[in-house]
């Protein structure tokens, strides 16, 4: 329960403050900002109900974690020899 | 009719780097590196420092080439306007990363040593909300600001290190090594991307520099590198002769050296000093990192409000800190190994590209024209 009350006055919060601008902002930037805030509901459902879903730590270690670990496996190789 | 862009002073971006280098590296990088390398840490502290200052140095031949325009702007001139879009989204994942790890470390900080009954997304969305709100009121703001917190970081951190000199053994030094070549390469990896290879973000920051003192500015940025390279440094040196190989197992090194500070056999219970340089440093960076990205954003998508996307980035960086890392053994991994690879295979070859391509063009032609005048 806390967890959605405080996701609820986050989201408010936030909405709150970018409001007050918004009568400065054009319709292009509004909708980017839209685009750039809407992976956040995705993130919240991950946060409130954790499914088994895809994450965001899990993209960025299917982009770099290989490449990381054969780094780092190279180094440590230097040990043994 | 758009406003001018606000400047910096030299000074003020000096500060600029050291909050972006130092912020929060002090208190994160001495366990784990020593952890990593041991007692030949600080050696892979000092080549991680020639590989950062190979990166300013890049960075600065870039705005001194180009005529301290914006990254984006020289990297749309170098490579055209739709590869610079695609170039860009790796370094905006990045600085979505860093804010988001840099509030998470925030909320792990207090959670596991001071406030263990508090929830952990109340210290991520406060920390990230005073952020914001920091970056709301713009850099020129931010910059003054952390004209005082900085010196507050720095010298917090010096007086730690100073008062606990009696807790140090100076014999925990050796030998030197005490792990191989492949532990000290794997401590310069570490370092080389964090926090000394993070300079390869600072050009998005660098074009709020005067234009008019180059010379000053870029031997302020060394001098303020250097700082931040020093007491990175000591700080490692501090944390072994206090601990010995233990370092590597602890956490946040300068809160364990502050609570083991005895005074007339007395714990004098000070960690709470080193806490305040743990969040103002972390703080600094997340803000500056925040402003970086919103002006990414704002140039790629020619937005008209320099401020436009800032509380959404706050929004998504808050749930990304929320659900970025499964547990601390994550943390760990993507801080100490994802991170490092990131910064240096995407940041700094970023950089190195852009560098290598303005050499071979011969820069900007305006400002060639007007060094030929």
């Amino acid at each position: 329960m806390a967890e959605y009350a405080f996701l609820l006055l986050l989201i408010t919060l936030y909405v709150v403050f970018y409001g007050r601008d918004l009568h400065k902002t054009e319709r292009k930037a509004l909708v980017w900002s839209l685009v750039i805030a809407s992976p956040s509901f995705y993130l919240m459902i991950l946060f409130l109900y954790h499914p088994v879903w895809l994450g965001p730590g899990d993209i960025l270690e299917r982009m770099y974690g290989s490449p990381a670990d054969a780094i780092i496996q190279l180094f440590t190789s230097f040990n043994g020899s | 009719m758009k406003n001018r862009p606000p400047t910096l002073t030299t000074g003020q971006m000096a500060n600029l780097l050291i909050a972006v280098t130092m912020g929060s590296a002090i208190i994160y990088i001495p366990t784990p590196l020593v952890g990593f390398s041991g007692n030949t840490a600080w050696l892979s502290l000092i080549g991680a420092y020639g590989f950062g200052i190979l990166v300013l140095t890049c960075t600065l031949y870039l705005h001194h080439r180009h005529g301290g325009i914006e990254l984006i702007e020289y990297c749309r001139k170098l490579i055209g306007g739709v590869p610079t879009v695609l170039v860009m989204l790796p370094i905006i994942v990045m600085l979505l990363f860093a804010i988001s790890a840099i509030v998470t470390g925030i909320g792990d900080f207090f959670v596991s040593s001071m406030m263990p009954k508090t929830p952990f997304y109340i210290f991520c969305s406060i920390s990230l909300l005073v952020s914001a709100l920091t970056a709301r009121a713009g850099i020129v703001i931010a910059a003054r600001m952390f004209m005082l917190l900085v010196p507050v970081m720095f010298i917090f951190t010096l007086v730690i290190l100073l008062i606990a000199f009696p807790i140090y053994d100076w014999g925990r030094l050796l030998p030197i090594p005490d792990k191989g070549i492949g532990d000290l390469l794997h401590g310069f990896f570490v370092a080389a991307g964090f926090p000394f290879g993070e300079v390869c973000l600072f050009p998005i920051l660098l074009s709020y520099a005067p234009k008019d003192h180059a010379k000053v500015l870029y031997r302020r940025l060394f001098f303020a590198f250097s700082l931040t390279g020093a007491t990175m440094v000591v700080a490692t040196l501090c944390t072994i002769v206090a601990f010995g190989p233990a370092s590597g197992h602890l956490s946040y090194s300068l809160y364990q050296l502050a609570s083991n500070i005895q005074v007339n056999g007395n714990n004098v219970r000070i960690e709470a000093i080193v806490g305040i340089a743990i969040i103002v440093g972390s703080y600094m960076k997340a803000t500056l990192y925040l402003i970086a990205l919103n002006k990414l954003l704002v140039r790629l998508t020619r937005a008209n409000r320099s401020d436009a996307y800032i509380y959404p980035i706050a929004l998504l960086c808050t749930m990304l800190s929320l659900t970025l890392f499964s547990g601390p053994a994550d943390f760990q991994y993507q801080v100490y190994t994802i991170w490092p690879f990131t910064v240096i295979a995407v940041g700094c070859t970023f950089i190195f590209i852009l560098t290598v391509l303005t050499w071979i063009r011969g820069g900007d032609s305006n400002h060639l024209r007007e060094r030929g005048t």
